[in-house]
């Protein structure tokens, strides 16, 4: 057989199992943990943000005393900017890619294609140490004299050079990024190369799951784009170390110098995939779940893959919209609107069938269902208002306010969250054998729903009024005097959210600790090859490599006669 | 693992392929972006090289250009060799691909010197902005190159003569090749056009 | 115990709120336009809206009408389909495409004939009477210059000012924008328009005001810790107090520039583009 490969003994002490292990799983779930370790102070971060913008000039309660203890708990202007800068890099690159992408990616690959491992076992376990190491270079930013980075986590030029961001802690931000640019580079490398030659016999592209799908072109998108993030990062360490002047601009009009606006391209060539980049797994996890929940077969699957695979190639070629304000020249400006506009046909595709796939289902609610169909909710929303800031003369009006901050935490933060959590209920038992609690779960998922809408649509109410971003006190300006109900109405459902993310935190330890094993291998009746093995899965997670002779999302198959709903991927499709 | 160990190493060496593929093709991005850049100031710019510079000599960048071409041609015999089994031609056309690959990054440190005596300093502006920072950039790689190259040492003893070390050479001359390519590229933009 | 507690709370909570709800929607409303154009943005802000509403009122209707109508209670045998039939695929080629050219194009053309007709046509100070105005951001500061007596920029006589911009109503402003250190963008709320400020580029924006009143004039980019800071006041007025004030501070300028300070020259040649 072509498919045993890097055979590695399974480890024996306390460090070769859990610290420097090469196992897909263990390595997964160091990943969950490092994810869920800075989703907790991204959403700390979030929540001093919030209450400055609600009570601005009031120390924050109880925490705010013991970290700014000089202004009587109350936020300082420069922490402010330190917060959203670091709220917003470590959303992104430290909790939603190494839990989406990281986690799942890690766990459920092998597991979903019939593999013993990743093709690079060695690679996978330095991806995650590179992610460490760059954890920890940025978290050290913070305690150097003059802070953290400050410049927004898009960090322009000029802000983010000498010019504007004096101290170490820009360029520690920008090495950190640089880092975890390795990292993840590191891991698409590994997941392209293990989804291309490790699916199990008999497995064609249309029968990996489509959350394989999902993440499988996040690698191809992280593989490519992250190089020219890498690059631009790169260009500013010189700028700021060395001297360089590759985004400093001279007076008006002199040539020789330097430009700005060219870091604004290169991070948004990166930026726009990447926005991809962190929802293509959600968009995946959320297809099978659908259908695994609805009990039929997940619809249209073909065009599913086949739209998230046009949204990819058209991700590369749109980035200008986030640039309209720094005035293109009119024909580039209106191409980028033109082919902005040309994402929202594959997008419908895939809403259709999301809803084609519960259309005439026989659904089950459980917790990663409802997770499931609260994305589609407020991703529905987050697509359509992405239409505003797509056409250029609203985006005039709209950039940099609140309304494109909730816009994007309505794509970004809301629907991959949501995704995150579907899949954290969903593969818990796979991962740990043990299952997490249903009505805590359920609460946890409608608080989440309250708290996140509250949030973000407060966030488009106010953008539209006119609100702009990284204000430290809004009010200093008339026109937002009115604002202040539907900004304390924000803070108010950021603690909510903040409050029941606390239920999942207790319920994920709970059951960790004192869960009781499962009794059931399959407890959620799907087919897909990750089910056909014990749970918790074991060292070398299939003891023969399977072969596939069916798809992924059989169920509610009406020829089916031995008493279950569903069929295993290895079982030959039953046929009337 | 009794049936078809051929399959398994022809499978592992397709794998390796894939990977190195889809390395080179992220290193190549990063350059991409880099010369994506100076097309931009070189389109901004009318006249190039600006603010009055002078264009460098071409000597010590065509002498580098024509090291890493060797050191590339030395590295393909030593993969050649060691596809035949011929361990002392190995050790010795490996040794002058190390060689090259010194004598490469010490001819850097040269070009270096050179722009300094000629007057272009980190500050002056984007000309030496570009100039700098993308041999800088090329230049890191060359080392991360020579380690990859230091990686593959053992092999010049015979009991290390196994498919593994195949692999690691053909990838990391695959790397070293690339570069060399790269270093074309830059000696004909950022030198000579 | 528990109980009457969270009752206590959330009737506190109802009723501090909803004294506060009548202010609550004021909230959302943008303000006041006072250009010419500002219109055709919110008006297409409401048509994508409507058109919004109707596709997020259809997903919900899937979505929670399956969700009830499906429930494994009431629809305990699923509809066994991969979704691929002709009429599935015709379906869901009509909702992409509905999509497509309901919204997306519609939109897509109605902001290109607003830009090309509106905010992409400069006036032409040589047809008409333009007001024009260079703008100096830097970090906190909005800096405005009037061409001054002698109608050229970058002279001695010409009229600076901080924070405070003035325009005549019913004239058509142009603004030459750029920056002395970091990004910025001049943000006019009212006038519905922003243009980055960037360090070594000129960026620019025109409107004509309609209405006379004070106005803020925000910073849209980060730009450092007092970003929030950086306003301006925007007074457009009648015609004879935009000229009484211009006159008084051509006078002034003339009088009290200070000739040989190199700071007041950060303006450049006004050049039609």
């Amino acid at each position: 057989m072509t498919y045993a490969h890097g055979i590695h003994e399974a480890p024996k002490t306390f460090i070769s199992k859990y610290i420097i292990s090469f196992d897909h799983k263990v390595i997964a779930k160091q990943f969950l943990w490092y994810g869920i370790f800075f989703l907790g102070v991204g959403g700390m971060m979030a929540l001093l943000i919030r209450w400055t913008l609600a009570y601005p000039g009031e120390a924050f309660p109880i925490l705010g005393s013991l970290l700014f203890p000089h202004t009587n708990g109350v936020v300082p202007p420069d922490t402010y900017a330190m917060l959203f800068t670091l709220h917003g890099t470590i959303m992104i690159f430290y909790a939603i890619t190494p839990i989406l992408i990281g986690a799942f990616g890690n766990f459920c690959i092998p597991l979903m294609i019939g593999a013993r491992d990743m093709a690079f076992p060695m690679l996978n376990m330095l991806s995650f140490w590179f992610a460490f190491l760059s954890g920890l270079v940025l978290l050290a930013s913070l305690f150097i004299p003059y802070g953290g980075a400050a410049g927004g986590w898009t960090s322009y030029p000029t802000l983010s050079t000498l010019i504007g961001s004096p101290g170490a802690g820009q360029t520690l931000w920008c090495l950190a990024i640089f880092i975890l640019g390795i990292s993840s580079t590191m891991g698409a490398v590994n997941y392209i190369t293990t989804v291309i030659s490790f699916r199990a016999p008999g497995m064609g592209y249309f029968d990996m799951p489509l959350t394989v799908w999902g993440l499988w072109l996040t690698a191809i998108l992280n593989a490519i784009f992250l190089p020219v993030l890498g690059a631009g990062v790169m260009l500013l360490i010189f700028d700021r170390v060395f001297g360089t002047h590759f985004f400093l601009a001279g007076a008006a009009a002199t040539s020789g110098t330097g430009d700005p606006v060219l870091f604004q391209h290169v991070f948004w060539i990166f930026g726009h995939p990447e926005v991809y980049i962190l929802i293509l797994p959600a968009w995946g996890v959320v297809s099978d779940l659908l259908s695994f929940f609805s009990r039929k077969p997940a619809f249209g699957a073909k065009a599913t893959a086949l739209s998230m695979t046009t949204i990819t190639i058209l991700s590369t070629v749109v980035y200008g919209h986030h640039m309209f304000t720094t005035q293109m020249s009119p024909l580039l400006t209106q191409t980028f609107m033109t082919l902005t506009m040309t994402i929202s046909i594959p997008s419908a595709i895939f809403f259709a069938n999301w809803l084609g796939t519960i259309w005439r289902g026989s659904i089950r609610f459980h917790s990663p269902m409802l997770f499931s169909l609260g994305i589609v909710f407020v991703f529905g929303l987050g697509g359509l208002t992405g239409l505003y800031l797509g056409t250029v003369s609203t985006d005039l009006y709209l950039h940099d306010t609140y309304f494109v901050v909730g816009h994007f935490h309505y794509t970004m933060a809301a629907s991959v969250l949501l995704g995150g959590f579907a899949g954290t209920y969903f593969w818990f038992p796979k991962m740990f054998g043990k299952m997490m609690n249903e009505t805590l779960a359920k609460i946890h998922f409608w608080g989440s729903m309250v708290g996140l809408n509250g949030i973000f649509f407060g966030m488009l109410l106010v953008g539209y009024a006119g609100m702009h971003r990284r204000l430290y006190n809004p009010f200093v300006y008339e026109f937002m005097k009115d604002m202040t109900s539907i900004n304390t109405m924000i803070t108010i459902s950021a603690l909510i959210m903040g409050a029941f993310q606390l239920v999942f935190v207790y319920n994920f330890l709970h059951t960790l600790i004192k869960g009781k094993p499962v009794t059931d291998n399959n407890p959620w009746e799907v087919g897909t090859l990750e089910w056909t093995i014990p749970s918790p899965a074991p060292h070398y997670n299939f003891k023969e490599i399977p072969t596939v002779k069916c798809g992924p999302h059989e169920l509610g198959n009406p020829n089916l006669k031995n008493g279950r709903d569903f069929q295993y991927q290895t079982e030959e499709l039953v046929e009337a | 693992m009794t049936t078809g160990t051929n399959e398994i190493l022809i499978a592992e060496k397709e794998r390796a392929d894939l990977a190195m593929t889809v390395t080179l093709v992220s290193f190549a991005m990063l350059f991409a972006t880099l010369f994506l850049m100076y097309a931009v100031f070189r389109s901004a710019n009318p006249v190039w090289p600006p603010m009055g510079f002078a264009k460098t000599s071409l000597l010590l960048p065509n002498l580098s250009l024509a090291i890493i071409f060797f050191s590339s041609l030395f590295l393909h015999t030593t993969q050649r060799m060691y596809q035949l089994g011929n361990s002392r031609k190995v050790s010795y056309f490996y040794y002058l691909t190390l060689i090259f690959a010194l004598a490469f990054v010490g001819i850097q440190f040269l070009i270096w010197k050179q722009l300094k005596l000629d007057g272009i300093y980190l500050d002056s502006g984007i000309f030496a902005s570009i100039i700098y920072g993308f041999t800088w950039i090329h230049c890191a790689h060359v080392v991360m190159g020579f380690l990859g190259l230091l990686y593959c040492f053992p092999m010049i003893r015979a009991k290390y003569a196994n498919h593994n070390f195949s692999i690691r050479l053909s990838n990391v001359a695959k790397f070293w090749h690339f570069l060399g390519i790269i270093w074309f590229l830059m000696i004909l933009f950022i030198f000579v056009l | 115990m528990l109980k009457k507690m969270i009752g206590i709370l959330f009737v506190t909570f109802v009723v501090t709120q909803s004294s506060a709800f009548a202010g609550f929607w004021a909230g959302a409303v943008p303000p006041e336009i006072i250009s010419t154009n500002g219109h055709e943005i919110d008006n297409l802000f409401m048509y994508t809206t409507w058109l919004n509403i109707v596709y997020f009122i259809l997903v919900c209707a899937g979505l929670f009408g399956f969700s009830y109508l499906y429930w494994y209670k009431r629809s305990p045998k699923a509809y066994y389909t991969y979704g691929n039939k002709k009429e599935h695929l015709v379906v869901t080629m009509i909702i992409g495409a509905a999509v497509f050219l309901s919204i997306d194009l519609n939109i897509t053309r109605m902001s290109n004939d607003d830009m090309i007709n509106e905010f992409w046509k400069f006036p032409d100070a040589s047809k008409e009477e333009v007001i024009q105005i260079e703008v100096l951001a830097q970090q906190w500061m909005w800096n405005f210059r009037y061409a001054g007596v002698d109608g050229k920029f970058n002279t001695a006589d010409d009229v600076l000012s901080n924070h405070d911009l003035r325009i005549p109503v019913g004239k058509k402003v142009e603004f030459r924008i750029s920056s002395k250190d970091v990004i910025h963008s001049l943000y006019f709320p009212n006038a519905r328009l922003k243009a980055d400020a960037i360090p070594g580029r000129i960026t620019r924006l025109w409107f004509q005001p309609t209405k006379t009143g004070e106005f803020d004039i925000a910073c849209a980019e980060m730009c450092g810790t007092h970003h929030y800071l950086m306003k301006a006041k925007l007074r457009v007025e009648t015609e004879e107090d935009y000229k009484l004030w211009l006159g008084e501070a051509e006078r002034l300028a003339l009088a009290g520039n200070d000739v040989d300070n190199l700071d007041n020259y950060w303006g450049w040649k006004w050049e039609e583009q």
